[in-house]
């Protein structure tokens, strides 16, 4: 969805312009939070602290193509501290859908359409128990299908900490979803 | 292609969908709108141009009119500091003055408050007796330079 805006007015503070920006990229952000957070809630507070953020330092938007990268930036940024915040907390309690995880992984229909809590349980069984930095790394490869380089980029990590962490995080998901992968 | 891979394709293929997309439009739109309002009460008066000069007119004569008071009063201490180093000089050295007269006083008969006929004083009384013999010899002093002085008239007038 492409929307036209004024970068130059939403910097001189027009709120409705600003609007036409969040109405852009909402979905986008929005994504990036969930695949993350594996929850609703924290990734819709997520967006709305993003574009809080983009509103306080918008002066300091150069162009519409810089735009997104920063805004995903700023994203992914909140969600590792929130994660990082929450360390210590119980990792999610993904077996209770036990019976839901058993029909999507079944290969019985590998292509049918996920419906949305399908799709969020399966998020969760995939992140939870991952330490912040591995679902970060994890979600942005194998989710966001971005390369190396660009996590690089966006979380400031070495290639070989991403490297690392990727493969840890898949052999950490490979042995909690033996028993229903075999 | 394993069984883990393919949950990730599925996942892919169905991400999850924003609910109550335009709710939470409202909600960034209404908190940016309360951001602005609290800002502008706030801070607002910086965009007022010449009440923001002539409030920091009014700043920089307050420093200088601050560091202006500050060197006056160091100046004041420092007058008042030498003032009272020579009120002190004086008064401390009439003080020792006054001892060392007591003091000869006393040295002088050491046992004479023993004898029969003699009284018995207190080095305060006795300070004071000094002082008052002090104030009697400069009254003295006066009236004979005085008596001289008038001598001295009467002789020339003779002449």
């Amino acid at each position: 969805m492409s929307i036209s805006y004024n970068i130059s007015e939403i910097k001189s503070g027009n709120r409705n312009e600003f609007g036409k920006l969040v109405e852009e990229n909402m979905d986008y952000i929005y994504k990036t939070a969930l695949v993350i957070m594996a929850n609703e809630e924290d990734a819709r507070d997520i967006v709305q602290d993003t574009f809080l953020n983009v509103w306080d330092k918008r002066k300091a938007i150069k162009t519409r193509e810089s735009l997104r990268p920063y805004l995903r930036k700023i994203a992914v940024n909140k969600c590792y501290d929130q994660l990082r915040r929450r360390k210590i907390r119980k990792m999610e309690s993904w077996i209770e859908d036990e019976s839901k995880i058993k029909s999507i992984i079944s290969d019985e229909h590998p292509d049918k359409k996920l419906e949305n809590d399908e799709a969020l349980s399966l998020l969760k069984i995939l992140v939870s128990g991952l330490s912040p930095s591995q679902r970060v790394v994890f979600t942005m490869v194998e989710l966001d299908e971005m390369s190396h380089d660009e996590v690089s980029e966006l979380t400031g990590m070495k290639k070989t900490l991403i490297k690392s962490n990727l493969r840890h995080a898949r052999k950490k998901l490979e042995e909690k979803l033996k028993d229903y992968l075999s | 292609m394993n069984g883990l891979d393919k949950l990730i394709r599925q996942l892919r293929m169905h991400m999850p969908e924003i609910h109550e997309r335009d709710l939470l439009k409202e909600s960034i739109m209404h908190k940016i709108s309360n951001k602005n309002r609290k800002l502008d009460y706030v801070f607002g008066w910086t965009e007022i141009a010449w009440l923001r000069r002539s409030l920091s007119i009014a700043a920089i004569l307050i420093t200088g009119l601050f560091v202006g008071q500050q060197l006056f009063l160091i100046r004041s201490i420092n007058k008042l500091e030498e003032r009272m180093v020579s009120f002190n000089t004086d008064k401390i050295l009439e003080f020792h003055r006054e001892n060392v007269i007591a003091n000869q006083v006393i040295m002088q008969d050491p046992e004479a408050s023993i004898l029969a006929d003699s009284i018995k004083i207190s080095t305060d009384d006795l300070l004071k007796l000094m002082r008052e013999y002090r104030e009697l010899q400069d009254k003295y002093d006066q009236i004979m330079g005085s008596k001289k002085k008038g001598i001295k008239n009467h002789t020339v007038q003779k002449l």
